[in-house]
């Protein structure tokens, strides 16, 4: 418990500084604001805004990222609820109720619910990540190369099986990720790979203008083709602060104590899991409230457990995925899989050795998110008729601004114009992919666990004596192969299942 | 289009595969360069045409609003010439006309709308990226204007 409470106030000490709080707070609104636009989730807030952190200190750009991690969450939810349209998956479950609600006039309580909701599952997600944090580093300090590659096989595995649509076009999705992945000096034997003489890919791909452009100027071209910048303007809603109506009642909230703490544990476990995350987080608590709850018929009409349950596990699935991140340096996730390129576009690395040698840097982050959970929760319903301001501007508008920042962000990163048109190619391919159901995340994961996975992979079978047997023979890594097996034959099992039941 | 876009996957991934035959399997005993290329391009190129003959074999009909497709072409054309641009005409400039010419295709009618967002959004992102976050976007022909 002391120790907990040590990395605590360590990382506090080192997460306030005014400019650091002041980050938090930029990164949450301009998180939040990105996360509302249809469409743009995590991974695309991050990765479109990732230039802004280049001329900050490694650990002040950190914790800007971070906030914006945080706050596209917040800010995925709101248009969910107001206009039934999430802003990404991990939002989708928050459409049941929270639409219906918002359709009967409460939509001010709606969103207050939910930011309530959505600040309770991150705190209860930090103070897990206290606690389970260094336990994991202390485990994840056993780990050799045939561990490492198990569990990225298994993340990377776990977000194709997972993911909507097919499961075998995911799969291709990675692989070309992979492959993207191997352009670019070896750099066990030195040897230039697939680079074709040009000396932009001897360093191999940069994941930026690659994840810029499917998330973001693939996601343009996709709402283009969807007819979004044809939407004309939303209906009028009271969102009014003063009007007693838009806020919860103290004993809506407290009846519902179970379903926070349920949610939050259960968005937090979910989201440790490599490649599961807030969107299955938030599936499966919803179902569990529904089975749990006297009253499962109100649930899809505006009942505000369903609306609690998506949103305090997402957003404790948010901090469970910080916990692979940081203490094993493998993301998750697409959005975590953009934050750790950015980690290593500081020199950090990610990984026990990095919360053993330097924890004050670790906790920093850790306690940033805190600090960002409260100023999203203060930002958030004071910011409640801003949301209004974005959602009424019409998505023509939008369109423009958003390819810009992808241009010149993606410029911003070296002054090289080559990445642009890689930008723009992936831009194009990010919108076939979508349209014809393959997986943009899928690949972006891919592509920057690419070179871990490779590296990990030889230096397994440079150590084995028995070739692929390396994997079999180590107990951590033949339960992870196990677990891996699960994962893949857990589909079929099921249809087996209901076909015969 | 789907087949289009299923043939192109199957053949990078056939000229993946062909590379990587170039490159070494094994060196000295160990895993070399051209391991994993290998191997991932061998399960690629197999996947991909499975792939391909699903697609062949699927529904060909795209149900999709003409005019649509029309605008997305548009934008990819205009951000095409927007990059195209971004050097030879400047950061400034090349932005400026990118948004009246998107402006033009998506929100047509309101010129002046259009013309006042186009030079606040132009002004304020190249100031933001330019002094703010002082990376040094090309000035192209004004270079010795601003």
């Amino acid at each position: 418990m002391s120790e907990i409470l040590l990395n605590m106030s360590q990382g506090f000490s080192e997460a306030i500084s005014p400019l650091n709080v002041l980050l938090v707070f930029i990164g949450a609104l301009i998180g939040m604001i990105v996360g509302i636009i249809p469409g743009f989730g995590a991974s695309a807030a991050i990765a479109i805004l990732l230039p802004f952190s280049f001329s900050l200190e490694p650990i002040s750009a950190i914790i800007f990222l971070a906030g914006i991690y945080y706050g596209s969450m917040y800010g995925g939810a709101t248009t969910s609820i107001l206009i039934n349209t999430p802003g990404d998956s991990a939002a989708v479950v928050t459409t049941f109720d929270g639409y219906p609600m918002a359709r009967q006039g409460k939509a001010g309580k709606a969103l207050i619910v939910q930011a309530i909701s959505s600040f309770i599952g991150g705190t209860i997600g930090v103070i897990l990540i206290f606690t389970f944090a260094p336990l994991f580093t202390e485990f994840a300090l056993k780990f050799g190369p045939p561990e490492y590659f198990m569990l990225m096989v298994m993340g990377l595995l776990t977000l194709v099986w997972m993911t909507e649509g097919s499961k075998f076009k995911g799969f291709i999705s990675a692989l070309i990720g992979i492959a993207a992945a191997t352009i670019g000096v070896d750099v066990i034997t030195g040897v230039p790979r697939f680079t074709f003489g040009s000396p932009e890919l001897i360093d191999g791909v940069n994941f930026v203008p690659v994840a810029v452009g499917l998330f973001g100027i693939g996601e343009i071209l996709y709402r283009i083709y969807a007819g979004s910048h044809k939407d004309s303007e939303g209906e009028k809603m009271d969102l009014s602060l003063k009007s007693k109506q838009n806020w919860p009642k103290l004993k809506e909230l407290t009846s519902s104590t179970g379903s926070f703490l349920r949610s939050s544990v259960i968005g937090f476990v979910t989201g440790v899991l490599p490649g599961a995350g807030a969107t299955i987080a938030s599936f499966f608590t919803y179902t569990t409230e529904k089975k749990l709850s006297k009253e499962p018929e109100k649930f899809g009409k505006g009942h505000i457990p369903g609306l609690i349950a998506p949103e305090s596990s997402n957003n404790a699935a948010t901090a469970g995925a910080m916990v692979p991140l940081l203490t094993l340096g493998i993301p998750g996730s697409a959005a975590t899989a953009v934050l750790l390129g950015a980690f290593l576009m500081f020199d950090l690395e990610p990984g026990p050795l990095l919360m053993k040698d330097n924890p004050e840097f670790s906790w920093g982050i850790i306690s940033s998110m805190y600090l960002g959970n409260i100023a999203l929760l203060v930002v958030n319903i004071i910011a409640i008729p801003l949301f209004l301001y974005v959602i009424k501007t019409p998505y023509r508008l939008l369109i423009p601004i958003i390819l810009i920042l992808c241009t010149v962000g993606t410029y911003s990163l070296n002054n090289n114009i080559m990445e642009i048109w890689i930008l723009f190619i992936f831009g194009v391919i990010g919108f076939f992919m979508k349209h014809y159901g393959y997986s943009p995340a899928s690949l972006v994961l891919a592509l920057v666990l690419g070179p871990l996975v490779e590296d990990n992979l030889r230096q397994s079978l440079i150590a084995s004596h028995n070739g692929l047997g390396i994997f079999v023979t180590r107990p951590i890594a033949l339960g992870l192969l196990i677990i891996i097996l699960m994962i893949v034959a857990y589909p079929y099992i099921k249809k087996f299942f209901v076909k015969k039941g | 289009m789907r087949i289009f876009f299923s043939l192109i996957l199957l053949l990078s991934s056939a000229f993946y595969l062909s590379l990587a035959f170039k490159l070494e399997f094994i060196s000295d005993g160990v895993p070399g360069g051209g391991f994993l290329p290998r191997v991932t391009g061998l399960i690629l190129v197999i996947m991909t045409v499975y792939n391909f003959v699903k697609e062949l074999k699927a529904d060909r009909k795209e149900s999709h609003e003409k005019s649509n497709v029309i605008d997305m072409i548009k934008v990819m054309l205009v951000t095409f010439l927007y990059i195209l641009l971004f050097n030879i005409l400047g950061a400034l400039l090349s932005t400026l006309f990118f948004t009246i010419a998107i402006l033009v295709f998506l929100n047509k009618g309101k010129w002046k709308i259009n013309l006042i967002f186009s030079v606040v959004v132009t002004i304020f992102v190249f100031f933001m990226f330019d002094y703010f976050l002082n990376t040094h976007l090309p000035k192209g022909i004004l270079e010795n204007i601003i």
